[in-house]
C-alpha cells in the first residue's frame, strides 16, 4: 500500500524539480540572447587564407587546434583499448551462428570496394573539399562492419590492423615534435606551404599529411571496436 | 631543448608505439614506460630549478586565438607531485611484478601513462576545451583502470565511474558552450578578463554548471556518494593514483578556473560550506566502514573536503595552507595504498581485521606515520598544513568552520586509532610478509619525506609561497598568456 502510494510520488516530485530547473535555465538563456559578437572561430576560419588550405574548416582542425585533434585520437585510441580489455574473453570467438542473406553477401561484395574508395577519397580530399580523416576514417570502419555481418569468411586480424594503428599514432606525434624542434612549436607547419599552390592535393604542408594519418588511426580503431563488439559467447 | 610539451606528448608517444615496444621481450614494455617517466620527473625538476618567469609554450598558433601550455610556479608544482608520485608507483609494481603481474600488463601501462599525460594536461592548458579533452582522458581511462580486475565489484566500480563521469561532462560541456557562446573566445586569459561583463544570472548559471561537472570529480558533498564503491573495486594501486594524481588535479583545475572568472568572494560562504559538508559527513560514515578500502575511500574524502575549504577562502594564506594539506595527503595516501595493495595480496581479504593478521613490523612502522601524519600530529607532514589553515582561519575569523575542521580530526582520530590498535594487538599472526627490496625503499622514501616535511617545512615553503601567489593573481595569468607571440 505505502509502496504504491511512494513511488508515484516520487516520480511526481522528481519531474516537478526537474521541470522547474529546466524551465530557469531556459528563461535564463532567452533573457540572454547571445549578442552578435565575434568569435575565436570567425578569426581563426579568417586566417586560414595564410596556410594555402582550401577548406579552413580542416585547418582549424587540424592546425590550430590540433592539439585537441590529437587529445581526441587518444580519447579514441584508450576507448577501443577498454572496449577490447572488457569485450576480450576466451570463451568469445566471431563466428556468426548463421549465414547471412545470399543477397546481402554479393550486395557486401559489390559495394564494400566502393566504399573503401569513397572512405579513401573523402580522407585524402579532406584539405580540399568536405570531410577529411574522422569522416573518411569511419566510412572505411563501416564497410568493414558490412564485410563483417554479411560473408562468414570474413575476418579482420587484429595484429594487421595494429600495424596500421601503431604506425599512424606514432607518426602524428613524431610530427607534432619534428614540428617543436624545427619550428619551437608543437605540430608546427614545417613543410612548405605555397599559398598559390591552394587547391592542389599537394598544398598545406602537414596538414593533409596529419589528417591522412588522423584517418588512418580512426578507421582502424573503429574496425577493432565493430569486431570486438560483434564477437558472440559460445554459451549464447 | 626543454619544453612542457614532453609530459603530454612522450606519454601519448608511449601509449601509441606499446605494440612495437611488446616486440622487444617481455619487459620492453615494463622498463620504457619505467624510463620514460624517470626522465619526466628530472624534466619537471629541471624546469622547476630553472623557472623564473612563467614559460608559455606555443602550440600551431599563439594564444588567445590557439592553446598554449603554461608553466608557472603553480602548476609546475603539481606537474612534479604527478611525475613523481607516478614513477614511486612504477617503481613499487616493478618490485612485485614477478609475484603478481596484472593480466594485459602492457594495457596497464598505457593507462598508467595516459592518465599521467592527462593529469598534467589538465593543470598545464590555458584553453577550456582543451581542459576538457583532457577531462575526457583522464575519465576514460579512469574508469578501464577501476574495473581492470573484471570482478563483479570492479565492473560495478567501472559502470558507475562511467556513469558519473558523463554526468559530469553533460554539465562541464554545457558550462563551456555558454562560455563560447557569449564571450567568443576560449582562452582562458580573455574569459578571465571578460566574465564580469555576463548579465550576473548567466555568470551564475555557468558558475553552477561548471561546479556540479567538475563536483563529481572532485568528489565535493552532494555528487560524491559513488567514490567508496569506486575505491572498493579498484585494486589499491589504482586507488593510490586516484586520491594521489587524478583527484588533485582535478581540485586544482577546478580552483584555477574559480580565481580565474570568479576573482571576488562571491562564492566563498557556499564552497566553504559545502566542504565543510563533505568533509564531516565522510569522516563520520568512515567510522562504520569494515572494507579497509572504504575506509580509506572516506578518509580520502574528508581530506578533500579540508582541501576544498582552505582553497574556498581565496586567500593567499589559505592556498599555502591548502598546498601543504595536498602535499602530505598525497604522499601519505601513496603510503598507505602501496602497503595496502602488498597486504591485501598477501592475506587474501579486505575486511580491516587483515591489519591484525598482518605479520611485519616494517609495514605497521609505515602505516602507524602515515596515519599519524593524517590524523595532523605535529612533527609529522600532515600537522604543517592542518596548523597554517587554522591559524588563517582564526585570522580571517572563521571560528565555525575552525571547529568544524577540529570536529573532522577527532572523528578521524577514532578510526585511525582503531585501525592503528588493530595493528599493534598481541594476538595471533598470519605468515610473516616478505617485502622486496624495491617496494621496501619506496615505502620508506616515501615515509622519510613525510617525517623530513614534518620536521623541516621551511625547506618547500619559498616554493610554496610563489605557488600560492601565482594561484591567486590572474592578472599576471592573463599578462603572461596574452603577452606571447609565437
Amino acid at each position: 500500500m505505502s509502496l504504491k502510494r511512494t513511488i508515484p510520488m516520487t516520480t511526481v516530485s522528481g519531474f516537478g524539480v526537474s521541470a522547474v530547473f529546466i524551465l530557469t535555465i531556459l528563461n535564463i538563456l532567452m533573457q540572454n540572447m547571445p549578442s552578435n559578437i565575434y568569435r575565436a572561430g570567425d578569426e581563426l576560419l579568417k586566417l586560414n587564407a595564410t596556410d594555402g588550405v582550401a577548406n579552413s574548416v580542416t585547418t582549424v582542425v587540424v592546425y590550430f587546434r590540433g592539439f585537441d585533434t590529437l587529445g581526441e585520437i587518444a580519447v579514441l585510441f584508450i576507448a577501443s583499448l577498454g572496449i577490447g580489455l572488457m569485450l576480450t574473453n576466451n570463451n568469445l570467438n566471431n563466428i556468426s551462428q548463421e549465414n547471412s542473406n545470399f543477397m546481402l553477401q554479393i550486395g557486401a561484395k559489390l559495394l564494400s570496394p566502393v566504399i573503401f574508395i569513397f572512405g579513401l577519397y573523402i580522407m585524402i580530399y579532406g584539405h580540399l573539399s568536405v570531410g577529411g580523416g574522422f569522416q573518411g576514417g569511419v566510412i572505411i570502419a563501416s564497410g568493414i562492419l558490412l564485410l563483417l555481418i554479411s560473408s562468414n569468411g570474413f575476418h579482420i586480424s587484429h595484429k594487421f590492423v595494429e600495424i596500421f594503428e601503431t604506425l599512424a599514432g606514432v607518426s602524428y606525434v613524431v610530427i607534432g615534435l619534428i614540428g617543436l624542434i624545427i619550428l619551437d612549436s608543437f605540430l608546427g607547419n614545417f613543410l612548405p606551404y605555397d599559398i598559390s599552390k591552394m587547391g592542389l592535393l599537394l598544398s598545406g604542408g602537414i596538414i593533409p599529411i596529419i589528417y591522412i594519418i588522423v584517418g588512418i588511426k580512426v578507421g582502424s580503431e573503429m574496425s577493432v571496436i565493430v569486431d570486438n563488439m560483434l564477437k558472440r559467447n559460445i554459451d549464447d | 631543448m626543454m619544453s612542457s610539451i614532453y609530459f603530454i606528448a612522450l606519454p601519448l608517444l608511449f601509449g601509441f608505439s606499446v605494440p612495437i615496444l611488446s616486440k622487444f621481450g617481455k619487459n620492453g614494455v615494463a622498463y620504457t614506460s619505467l624510463i620514460l617517466q624517470l626522465s619526466l620527473f628530472l624534466l619537471s625538476i629541471t624546469l622547476v630549478l630553472d623557472l623564473t618567469t612563467p614559460i608559455v609554450e606555443v602550440i600551431a598558433i599563439s594564444p588567445p586565438l590557439g592553446i598554449a601550455l603554461v608553466s608557472d610556479n603553480v602548476s609546475m608544482f603539481f606537474v612534479t607531485i604527478f611525475t613523481f608520485f607516478t614513477l614511486v608507483l612504477s617503481i613499487y609494481y616493478m618490485g612485485q611484478r614477478e609475484n603478481k603481474k596484472y593480466a594485459n600488463e602492457n594495457k596497464f601501462f598505457i593507462l598508467l601513462n595516459m592518465l599521467l599525460a592527462s593529469a598534467i594536461g589538465l593543470v598545464l592548458s590555458s584553453d577550456i576545451f582543451n581542459i576538457y579533452v583532457f577531462f575526457e582522458i583522464a575519465g576514460i581511462s579512469s574508469y578501464i583502470l577501476s574495473s581492470y580486475e573484471k570482478t563483479a565489484n570492479a565492473l560495478e566500480a567501472g559502470l558507475k565511474y562511467l556513469l558519473t563521469g558523463a554526468m559530469a561532462s553533460i554539465f562541464l560541456v554545457f558550462g563551456i558552450f555558454l562560455i563560447y557562446l557569449h564571450l567568443g573566445t576560449l582562452n582562458l586569459a580573455l574569459i578571465s578578463q571578460n566574465f564580469y561583463t555576463l548579465s550576473i544570472e548567466l555568470q551564475l548559471l555557468i558558475a553552477t554548471l561548471l561546479f556540479v561537472g567538475f563536483g563529481f570529480k572532485v568528489e565535493v558533498f552532494p555528487f560524491n556518494l559513488w567514490v567508496s564503491d569506486i575505491y572498493e573495486g579498484s585494486t589499491p594501486l589504482v586507488n593510490a593514483l586516484f586520491s594521489s594524481i587524478v583527484s588533485k588535479a582535478y581540485l586544482f583545475v577546478f580552483f584555477h578556473l574559480l580565481y580565474l572568472f570568479i576573482p571576488h568572494h562571491n562564492f566563498t560562504d557556499f564552497l566553504l560550506s559545502v566542504g565543510v559538508i563533505s568533509m564531516i559527513l565522510a569522516e563520520i560514515v568512515a567510522i562504520k566502514q569494515t572494507n579497509i578500502k572504504r575506509v580509506f575511500a572516506y578518509s580520502s574524502l574528508g581530506q578533500l573536503g579540508l582541501l576544498f575549504i582552505a582553497f574556498s577562502m581565496q586567500t593567499s594564506d589559505a592556498i599555502i595552507a591548502g598546498l601543504y594539506i595536498l602535499l602530505a595527503h598525497s604522499i601519505a595516501k601513496m603510503v598507505i595504498f602501496l602497503s595496502l595493495d602488498s597486504i591485501i595480496n598477501k592475506y587474501k581479504s579486505e575486511d580491516i581485521s587483515v591489519l591484525e593478521k598482518m605479520n611485519s613490523p616494517f609495514m605497521k612502522w609505515i602505516l602507524l606515520i602515515s596515519m599519524l601524519s593524517l590524523l595532523g600530529i605535529p612533527l609529522f607532514a600532515g600537522f604543517v598544513g592542518k596548523f597554517l589553515i587554522l591559524k588563517t582561519f582564526g585570522i580571517a575569523g572563521y571560528f565555525g568552520i575552525i571547529s568544524a575542521i577540529i570536529l573532522a580530526s577527532l572523528i578521524e582520530a577514532i578510526y585511525y586509532f582503531k585501525l592503528i590498535g588493530l595493528m599493534f594487538k598481541n594476538t595471533e599472526k598470519g605468515d610473516y610478509m616478505e617485502i622486496s627490496i624495491l617496494q621496501k625503499s619506496v615505502l620508506l622514501l616515501l615515509t622519510i619525506s613525510i617525517l623530513f616535511i614534518g620536521v623541516y617545512p621551511f625547506i618547500l615553503s619559498d616554493w610554496i609561497n610563489l605557488a600560492s601567489e601565482t594561484m591567486i593573481n590572474s592578472h599576471t595569468y592573463q599578462n603572461i598568456i596574452l603577452g606571447v607571440q609565437l
